[in-house]
């Protein structure tokens, strides 16, 4: 069997301010090309984890090795050739507002273009050819120049995919992309993020707050409750019980689809 | 981390003793309140019988050291009989905090009783009706003096309104160099602003240099700028001689004070999440500035700009009269000698210029926002 993509080791994080520990020991394996859901209850630590992989946050302590390269130890340019390969997708999808769709997907590709000319807004023309195709891929090139607060929350998700299809990721961060949509646009944009899952070998990790959703979509799940692993499985060994201990004895199961 | 007893103990004992520290410190406060609102209340009342009973610039001040022994006497006694301003004063501007680490102050006060019933409450209406009758006194109101020299006024007017073209050139001439002044006070103050402004936003100050430079430039953007920009030109007058370079030094410091204030204010409310994409893709600090920071604050800053070089024409004006150059000194040069017919083309040429960048810059504001 091929090495892992992703290791996490023993990752711990404690925030200072309000002494809260947000991630306790976590320690997981990520292999090529799955789509790996996270889930848990509010605050259990998921936008953490994902945080911590992309060093968004500073892990406390432990060590995440991509492709054998220890991220918690890279830093100026090395720790910026490594963000370039792994996209990330927010649930608030982080678009600057008043730039244009055009300008807020060629943001994606800060990492590769040569810098200087990217200081006054210029990319090299095959970026730009790369920006069109990324927006044909999300049917969106018609809204190439409004500006992102004229879109639709969907619209502006699938400007997030676009800008991370830039960056022609090897590793994609997504954190709850769906939450602030109704449930057939969020289908819709979990179909993309399938989609570079399974053309163009993106391994996936997405946290997700519905399970009918990540049974649908992962190919494992990882459950955080309190900052520490609970679950770790596939999606169809989740059931009643698992389902009680990961999210507590009052939930009820949600159906959205 | 917080496992070990001893450290909870510890934590315990910090917290009880910052309870009783509170509670001095309310003590200690309403105490002063009362005090000084004591010793205020006996000199206001002295002065405004003194002057009653007998005229003008009668009053005869109780030496200070009487005053301040009694007040403190006073403000003891007040500490057990019953509520005092000071309880009402400190609990109020204090709140639930307060409330919790002393239970029995705030007991004290929560009995209601209508305020005509309380000492606290008669007192504060005396110390209302005295401070009017002293403020009255020392301001020397005096209604029958508009109308006594009514005539001379009328004919000031008169003249006012007749304004002297012959000086228009000269007029023009000055108005166009308080503009000036104006324009390049804003000008040489957005660069220094816009770097001051990143040290003086809260959200992005980090680390102990940040904090210190945060602390130190918004210290020195408050002070500056509760000094009034008619003071600054004095400064400069005297500095660098009268004329129109002083006034735009006046309006260049007022100006990077202000402006840091606006600009770093909105740079706290800006929305991190663009940044954070950004530095996510592997964007240089340069790249996240550009492609994340500047598209959201480019329009506020020239709105604030735009306004403040609005701001710095009426008070280039203004500035003019001590000295700053521009057409305010020539007005005062005409005001020195009651040449009325020149002061009213100086003010005609004032009000036309005030009002056209006015216009001008809401209307380029409205279309920025
Ligand atoms: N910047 C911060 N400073 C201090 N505490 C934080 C910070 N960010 C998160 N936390 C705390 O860390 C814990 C984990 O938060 P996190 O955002 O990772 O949870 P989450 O699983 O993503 O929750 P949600 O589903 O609500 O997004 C929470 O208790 C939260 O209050
Ligand atoms: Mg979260």
């Amino acid at each position: 069997m091929a090495a892992p993509q992703l290791v996490v080791e023993h990752v711990t994080k404690v925030y200072e301010r309000g002494d809260v520990h947000a991630l306790r020991d976590v320690s997981l394996t990520v292999n090529r090309g799955e789509f790996l859901v996270l889930i848990g209850l509010s605050g259990s630590g998921k936008s953490t984890l994902l945080r911590c992989i992309n060093r968004l946050i500073e892990p406390t302590s432990g060590r995440i090795l991509l492709d054998g390269v220890d991220v918690t130890q890279a830093k100026g340019a090395e720790l910026r050739r490594i963000r370039r390969k792994i996209g990330m997708v927010f649930q608030h999808f982080n678009l600057v507002k008043r730039s244009s769709v055009l300008r807020n997907v060629l943001a994606g590709r800060l990492g590769y273009a040569p810098s200087m000319p990217t200081l006054i807004g210029r990319f090299p023309r095959e970026d730009v050819e790369r920006a069109h195709q990324s927006l044909e891929t999300v049917g969106l090139v018609e809204k190439m120049y409004t500006r992102a607060d004229q879109l639709s929350g969907g619209q502006q998700q699938r400007v997030g995919i676009a800008r991370a299809l830039m960056q022609e990721p090897e590793l994609i961060l997504a954190d709850e992309p769906v939450s602030a949509l109704d449930p057939a646009t969020a289908n819709s944009i979990l179909q993309y993020l399938e989609q570079m899952n399974r053309e163009r070998g993106a391994t996936v990790i997405c946290a997700l707050h519905f399970l009918s959703l990540a049974r649908r979509y992962g190919t494992r799940i990882i459950a955080l409750k309190d900052g520490a692993v609970v679950f770790e499985g596939l999606p169809r060994e989740i059931d009643n019980a698992r389902f009680k201990e990961i999210y507590g004895e009052d939930a009820e199961e949600v159906e959205v689809r | 981390m917080s496992k070990n007893p001893a450290g909870r103990r510890f934590r315990k004992t910090v917290r009880w003793g910052a309870a009783l520290a509170k509670r001095g410190a309310a003590r200690s406060a309403i105490f002063l309140v009362d005090a000084t609102f004591l010793a205020y209340l006996f000199v206001m009342t002295s002065y405004v019988v003194s002057r009653m009973v007998s005229g003008v610039g009668a009053y005869l001040p109780i030496r200070g050291e009487y005053v301040v022994l009694g007040a403190i006497v006073a403000a003891i006694a007040w500490g057990f009989l019953g509520t005092s301003v000071g309880e009402k004063v400190i609990l109020f501007l204090s709140g639930a905090s307060l409330r919790k680490a002393a239970p029995d102050l705030a007991g004290s006060v929560t009995q209601r009783r209508r305020w005509y019933k309380t000492v606290w409450g008669l007192s504060v209406v005396l110390a209302a009706i005295v401070t009017l009758a002293a403020a009255t006194l020392i301001t020397q109101v005096d209604f029958s003096r508009l109308v006594d020299s009514l005539a001379d006024t009328w004919k000031m007017i008169r003249r006012l309104v007749r304004p002297d073209a012959e000086i228009l050139g000269e007029v023009v001439m000055l108005t166009i160099v308080t503009v000036f002044m104006a324009l390049m006070a804003t000008l040489l103050a957005i660069p220094v602003a816009v770097v001051l402004s990143f040290l003086a936003a809260r959200n992005l100050a980090r680390g102990p240099v940040g904090r210190t430079a945060y602390v130190i430039v918004r210290a020195a953007a408050s002070i500056v700028r509760s000094i009034e920009p008619m003071i600054w030109a004095i400064v400069f007058v005297i500095w660098v001689r009268m004329g129109p370079f002083a006034g735009t030094l006046a309006l260049f410091v007022c100006s990077i004070a202000d402006l840091t204030k606006l600009y770093s204010e909105q740079l706290e409310s800006i929305d991190p999440g663009p940044a954070e994409a950004i530095t996510a893709v592997g964007g240089r600090r340069l790249q996240v500035l550009l492609y994340s920071i500047v598209p959201q604050i480019i329009n506020p800053y020239l709105s604030f700009t735009l306004y403040r070089w609005d701001i710095n024409v009426r008070m280039g004006t203004v500035i003019g009269m001590v000295g700053g150059g521009g057409i305010g000194m020539l007005l005062m040069q005409y005001v020195r000698v009651l040449a009325w017919e020149q002061v009213g083309m100086c003010l005609l040429a004032i009000i036309l210029v005030v009002w056209s960048i006015d216009t001008l810059s809401a209307r380029l504001r409205a279309r920025l926002s």
